[in-house]
């Protein structure tokens, strides 16, 4: 599974939505997600990627979309290391 | 029976008010985490101890060790908890630590310590522990908090500090669960009979009892029964409250 699958499904799994609807365009707002489900879903991927998402980036997320691109860059610097 | 199919982990359960809750949940029906720390030796042999009785009594439970103070036992512990069980449902935060003294003479090192352990230790066990509730969308925090915490006591700006400000994490993280069927509430515990008790002067324990209308000290079992109501699932529409168990000494 790409990393963008992953984080759809634990988003997914959180806001109980179906996983089809969500696309690099939608926002939080938009799978009706409220801050509980998105710290919840910070935490979810911060363990299961063992990365660090510092609360100052994560409220640069417009979208789904931005918060994959972020993690995806933060993995590729991991796995670089 | 109330708790079947529950895990619970309590914290500082090798003896006193601790012990006493985790043979409660235990006869409930619930698994049990026994939590205990390092620092005395005695501690581990009284954990087991507690781990045995609940065996004997044909429960479940494990003994796990952790300082409460250390963010990264806490996760370990938590997780094994989680690893072994495949869930925590209960979480009672009761590890405490008392360094009685006036203020003009505590230490930064009283004053750290009794912090450390008894408020920083329930915010670390909670922050870990919710985090399996939340994703099953039910959970119980239960707070061991005491009567201090409400009304003060000299000799004791420490521990009253570190037991009210569990009651105002308790309702700030009440409000925050809400919505994931999470209840979060703290126990104010009276003058109850433990070896913490034990070590005050005789003179001290009378003048407590006659301040107490119900006429006794209480018990490790009076507070165990509370948080075992708390625990379970006819307490579900109750959270962010404080309950007094004191004998009606601080209505």
């Amino acid at each position: 599974m790409t990393v963008e699958e992953q984080i759809r499904d634990i988003v997914a799994r959180i806001t109980r939505v179906d996983k089809s609807i969500i696309t690099r365009e939608s926002t939080f707002k938009d799978i009706k997600a409220d801050s509980l489900d998105v710290v919840q879903a910070l935490v979810a991927v911060e363990e299961l990627f063992e990365i660090e998402i510092p609360d100052e980036e994560a409220q640069n997320f417009q979208n789904f979309g931005d918060f994959v691109s972020y993690v995806e860059n933060k993995v590729a610097q991991t796995e670089k290391v | 029976m109330e708790l079947d199919g529950r895990v619970s982990l309590v914290t500082g359960a090798s003896r006193g008010i601790g012990k006493a809750i985790a043979l409660k949940l235990a006869e409930l029906g619930s698994r049990v985490a026994v939590n205990y720390v390092a620092i005395e030796e005695s501690n581990k042999a009284d954990a087991d101890g507690v781990v045995e009785s609940i065996a004997r009594l044909g429960g479940e439970a494990m003994a796990v060790e952790a300082d409460v103070r250390d963010s990264g036992a806490v996760k370990a512990m938590v997780d094994e908890v989680g690893d072994r069980w495949g869930k925590i449902d209960i979480l009672v935060n009761n590890a405490g630590v008392n360094r009685d003294t006036l203020l003009l003479r505590m230490s930064d090192e009283a004053w750290d310590d009794v912090m450390g352990t008894n408020l920083r230790g329930a915010f670390l066990c909670t922050k870990f522990a919710v985090r399996y509730m939340m994703r099953q969308e039910w959970g119980r925090v239960i707070s061991i908090s005491s009567v201090v915490g409400r009304v003060g006591n000299a000799g004791q700006s420490n521990y009253a500090a570190s037991k009210g400000g569990i009651i105002a994490f308790t309702k700030s993280v009440a409000r925050e669960m809400g919505s994931r069927n999470v209840t979060v509430n703290a126990v104010a515990p009276g003058f109850i009979v433990t070896e913490m008790t034990d070590k005050l002067p005789p003179e001290t324990r009378e003048n407590m009892q006659s301040m107490i209308p119900l006429q006794r000290l209480g018990r490790p079992e009076d507070v165990a029964e509370l948080v075992g109501f708390l625990a379970g699932d006819k307490a579900g529409y109750i959270t962010g409250q404080v309950i007094t168990i004191d004998g009606g000494a601080f209505p």
